[in-house]
């Protein structure tokens, strides 16, 4: 399978974080969704790929192209949508895409006024009146009037109200159906990505903790909740974290198929991408 | 570029109200002296593209910007273009307001009106050429902050070198003779020299910054 984008050994180093060694593959026509707290580092990824920041380690190869060397060549195939980032709010909407059409080669005007028109944005209105639904969409209908082959997303559902994020998740999923396409999105609501990611990748404190496909993880990791007694029958090596609550033990676990013949008289539970990112890192071991 | 200077001229259209007033103070302060005040125009014009600093921070447009296909030089580059093309055009704007108010009132000095406009661009420009790289380097509350301390500098320095000059009994009217008749020739080439050198810097900041 192609890559769209290869991560390798990139590191890159604030006084009080640091993305540390991060080795990534994103294969081309899929839908990879960046998880992790607050501060783990997606942001920071995400701003490396674009160049926005400078890796102090590594490369960054998307599209087979070296981000260093063909920069602009990559970027007329990327569409970006940044969180709390975009035109200056004094601009309208017709504005922006008479500025996109002197940027971009491809710029399309009529499929920018049609997702414009779905979306239900006003052209001629200054961006400052938009609520954050309508500066959402409409950032991104501008990173796909483009047509890009890549989209690269942070935080694009974040504050939003469950209609517009279904409707936002849905061109993501009309995007996709090109093979050719590829979305990495970060996001901390996890419920997103169950519905659309095809592998999801955790990243904690600046490294991957996890990479793999939704189904994997979904179907194989389980969650046990249990009182004392039995917290204290299960084998530390099939723990991978457990969290103490006030009255049971929540203990997550892998090949839950396996756990559950182990454990005949406890119940395995499926565990949510939350389940799994909430006990890894407020978990122990 | 193109399109990143194109977001620049609409922001400031964005902003034509207020310039259309200051368009209009102007001219009833050029009815009354054209001469004293032609450098006005362009000065706004200047203030007008340094505000755009303002709007492209508080929504993070730089960040946004770099993600586009253009490269980060083209970003400075619009910057400085756009902010030269609003210079000439508000000076062509004033030259032709002196001439047609000097027609009307038929006193004007048209001497004393150019150099006052030339003398005030040059202002102007040292004033962006000092006030760009510092925005690009230390943002534009403190990019601001530092524009004073660099004015005060720039005076403190100047005002000492006069003085030493002053008492170092140097032939002083040989320097006034001098910057009399060169003076003007030299402004313009001084200023673009002064201009590049300040780009130059700005890329350079600008192409290792982290946003």
């Amino acid at each position: 399978m192609k890559n769209s984008i290869e991560i390798k050994n990139v590191t890159k180093n604030y006084d009080n974080f640091s993305l540390k060694d991060i080795n990534l593959n994103i294969p081309s026509g899929s839908i990879v969704g960046l998880i992790g707290e607050n501060g783990a580092g997606k942001t920071t990824l995400i701003k490396s790929l674009l160049s926005i920041v400078k890796i102090d380690n590594g490369s960054i190869k998307i599209f087979g192209k070296d981000i260093k060397s063909d920069d602009n060549l990559i970027k007329e195939d990327i569409g970006v949508v940044l969180d709390n980032s975009f035109f200056p709010e004094l601009l309208n909407a017709s504005n922006v895409s008479n500025v996109m059409a002197n940027i971009y080669k491809t710029w399309d005007d009529s499929l920018y006024k049609k997702y414009l028109k779905d979306f239900d944005i006003p052209t001629g209105q200054a961006i400052k009146t938009f609520s954050k639904g309508m500066r959402k969409k409409l950032e991104i209908a501008t990173a796909l009037s483009h047509k890009p082959k890549l989209l690269i997303l942070d935080e694009p559902t974040s504050g939003l109200d469950p209609v517009v994020r279904v409707e936002i998740l849905d061109i993501f999923l009309n995007f996709i159906q090109d093979e050719d396409h590829t979305i990495l999105l970060s996001t901390h609501i996890t419920s997103d990505l169950e519905h659309i990611a095809d592998y999801i990748v955790f990243i904690d404190n600046g490294s991957i903790i996890l990479n793999d496909s939704r189904d994997e993880i979904l179907d194989n990791y389980g969650v046990l909740k249990v009182e004392e007694k039995d917290f204290n029958k299960i084998d530390k090596e099939d723990i991978i974290k457990y969290k103490k609550n006030r009255y049971n033990y929540e203990i997550l676990v892998n090949n839950k198929d396996k756990i559950s013949k182990k454990y005949k008289s406890m119940i395995v539970d499926k565990a949510t991408l939350e389940d799994i990112m909430v006990l890894n890192i407020k978990g122990v071991k | 570029m193109k399109g990143l200077i194109l977001k620049d001229l609409l922001l400031i259209k964005g902003n034509l109200r207020t310039l259309l007033i200051i368009f209009f103070g102007f001219m009833i302060m050029a009815l009354n002296n054209i001469s004293t005040v032609s450098f006005i125009i362009p000065f706004f014009a200047v203030m007008m593209c340094i505000s755009t600093f303002n709007y492209d921070e508080y929504n993070k447009w730089n960040t946004y910007a770099i993600t586009l296909p253009g490269g980060r030089k083209s970003i400075v580059q619009s910057k400085y273009i756009a902010t030269i093309l609003l210079v000439v055009l508000s000076s062509i704007v004033s030259i032709l307001v002196s001439i047609i108010i000097g027609n009307i009132n038929g006193n004007i000095n048209y001497e004393e009106t150019f150099s006052t406009l030339f003398g005030g661009l040059f202002g102007i420009l040292l004033v962006m050429s000092i006030m760009y790289p510092l925005i690009y380097k230390f943002g534009n509350e403190k990019g601001r902050l530092f524009l004073f301390i660099g004015i005060f500098l720039i005076t403190a320095i100047g005002g000492l070198i006069f003085k030493t000059i002053d008492l170092s009994g140097i032939n002083k009217p040989a320097i006034i003779d001098f910057i009399d008749k060169f003076g003007l020739y030299l402004l313009p080439i001084v200023s673009l020299f002064i201009l590049y050198m300040s780009y130059l810097i700005s890329v350079k900041i600008y192409k290792n910054k982290d946003f």
